[in-house]
């Protein structure tokens, strides 16, 4: 895949507010989510960073007394919309969560768990994907194992990159990642920040971290959220060296959060 | 001003306590076991001597003073069926409705209290509404079809609690990660939070099947006490357990009362083994 649409807008949020309930998540939110690169949210405990995240595949939605103005918008198509299937939205923006958390089946089953359910059937093509996905998030190499092993007998980094091997093989296009490294050792850590940056090729990733080194280390733009509001957007070489604004600036430093 | 140090009271040693501790729980445990094993081996002493393939395989005789069992193993087995045929996926997809698809609310307390309430009700009680609703009001007579839905009854709340139990042990990640790879809620019921719950759930069910094979009360109200063989679920049938009851109640034959409680304690036994294979072998695929 030759990334000729880098740099384009993938996903918009213009006005994007967020309540659960009488709590204002966040406010008024406008950001460009560039495809093909990786964009870093940041911020202290309870910014807002991951609400942010799950707007962009409606993961917010089932929280008791979940609203939302403002749009999302993937590759221009409203995300909330009437026109879109919620299944399908999640099977283009996929997800890594916290903490590593393959299904107690084998690992061929977790992979090809996404496959499934969309309603892939034919053998072949599911141990197509089964391969293409394990090559993707570099398990297959470190192979040489039993697919038929239970998933929860890998080390912890490994069943990361399984829970990423069962996000590509549904072969999405947007790839959020949720502190996918908080639960990892520094080792695991770097495996899985290389592997973010051969998917970036391919794929729109957007990752939360409160490991201000991994967000300098491994991203390409720069989110800056303070309670609920974006504080700074942009390159993230610029916002770590110069940044815009003095909040942006303390924060980095280490005064707070 | 440094209060002076408190005097202290002679204190028990800790490794005494230790070792004493041990001997009572060790205790408790086996009195536990010695008290199965003596009304095992006690029914099995005087029960096996009748055990023959012709005492399973023949008609009663003489109201049960001679000859075999064979239609209250039949009725007893088919009335269980029935009730479990119905109980199950009523339990079950009621646990699923509560704690996958309603979102708490006032039904849901609603229904969980009425299951809670039924759970406590002496199984006369179903008996007599059995009687009543099954087998008067609707005509179904004495059968295995009015026995069956009174077990069943009976039974539901067991199941539908255990189940609900086994689906809230159920880990939330799994179904996040499920709805997040675009499945929906049916998907993961089916294919995730189901087989992760399934041991939980065949618990509940393998309980329930003890309680319909030994139940006496219920049964004779509702399926009759008939020896015939039952032909049909509309037939009335007699149970094993029933048999044992009537055999030493009216005194006709302690060697044949003995003979079904053995085999009656023997079923039991073969149900929960089967089932304990069974789940270690799903528990050695799935996990």
């Amino acid at each position: 895949m030759v990334s000729t649409d880098s740099g384009q807008v993938k996903i918009t949020a213009r006005g994007l507010s967020l309540f659960y309930g009488s709590f204002h998540a966040l406010k008024s939110v406008d950001l460009d989510v560039q495809s093909r690169t990786i964009t870093a949210i940041i911020g202290p405990s309870g910014c807002g960073k991951s609400t942010l995240l799950r707007t962009f595949n409606r993961m917010n939605d089932m929280v008791p007394g979940f609203r939302l103005d403002g749009e999302v918008r993937l590759d221009g198509q409203d995300i909330y919309g009437p026109q879109m299937s919620v299944s399908v939205l999640r099977k283009r923006v996929g997800m890594v969560f916290q903490k590593p958390n393959p299904f107690p089946f084998s690992i061929r089953d977790n992979v090809l768990f996404g496959p499934r359910a969309h309603g892939v059937t034919d053998r072949a093509y599911l141990e197509h994907i089964l391969e293409q996905s394990l090559r993707g998030s570099g398990l297959w190499d470190d192979g040489g194992f039993d697919l038929d092993t239970p998933a929860q007998d890998l080390p912890l980094g490994a069943q990361q990159q399984l829970c990423i091997a069962r996000l590509l093989a549904v072969e999405p296009e947007v790839i959020l990642l949720d502190e996918p490294c908080s639960a990892l050792d520094p080792y695991s850590t770097l495996h899985i920040e290389d592997l973010m940056r051969q998917l970036s090729e391919a794929y729109t990733i957007v990752i939360v971290t409160h490991n201000m080194q991994q967000a300098a280390r491994a991203s390409d733009r720069a989110v800056f959220m303070l309670l609920g509001s974006m504080v700074e957007e942009g390159p993230t070489g610029r916002l770590f060296t110069e940044p815009h604004d003095e909040r942006t600036a303390e924060y980095i430093m280490g005064r707070f959060g | 001003m440094i209060p002076d140090q408190p005097s202290r009271r002679p204190r028990l040693n800790p490794e005494k306590v230790h070792v004493a501790a041990v001997v009572a729980l060790w205790t408790t445990a086996g009195v536990t076991l010695a008290v199965l094993a003596a009304i095992i081996v006690f029914i099995l002493v005087h029960g096996l001597p009748m055990l023959t393939p012709e005492f399973l395989l023949a008609q009663p005789e003489s109201m049960g003073r001679a000859g075999g069992i064979f239609p209250t193993i039949v009725g007893t087995l088919a009335l269980t069926a029935v009730a479990l045929a119905i109980a199950t996926p009523l339990g079950v997809g009621t646990a699923i409705y509560l704690n996958e698809y309603s979102r708490g609310g006032r039904a849901a307390a609603a229904i969980r209290f009425g299951v809670d309430c039924l759970a406590g009700v002496p199984s006369i009680i179903f008996g007599l509404f059995g009687f009543i609703f099954f087998v008067i009001y609707l005509k179904m007579g004495w059968s295995v079809l009015s026995g069956g839905l009174t077990l069943a009854v009976m039974v539901l709340p067991t199941i539908m609690r255990t189940a609900e139990e086994a689906l809230r042990a159920v880990p939330a990640s799994y179904r996040q990660v499920s709805f997040a790879t675009g499945a929906t809620t049916w998907q993961t019921v089916t294919r995730v939070v189901l087989p992760v719950a399934l041991p939980g759930t065949v618990t509940g069910i393998v309980l329930s099947i003890g309680r319909c094979v030994g139940e006496t009360a219920a049964v004779i109200f509702t399926a009759g006490t008939a020896l015939r063989l039952p032909l049909s679920i509309f037939s009335p049938t007699r149970t094993m357990a029933v048999h044992f009851y009537i055999l030493a109640r009216e005194g006709l034959s302690m060697p044949h009362a003995y003979g079904t409680a053995a085999v009656l304690v023997i079923t039991i036994l073969l149900v929960n083994t089967i089932a304990n294979a069974i789940m270690l072998r799903f528990r050695a695929g799935v996990t």
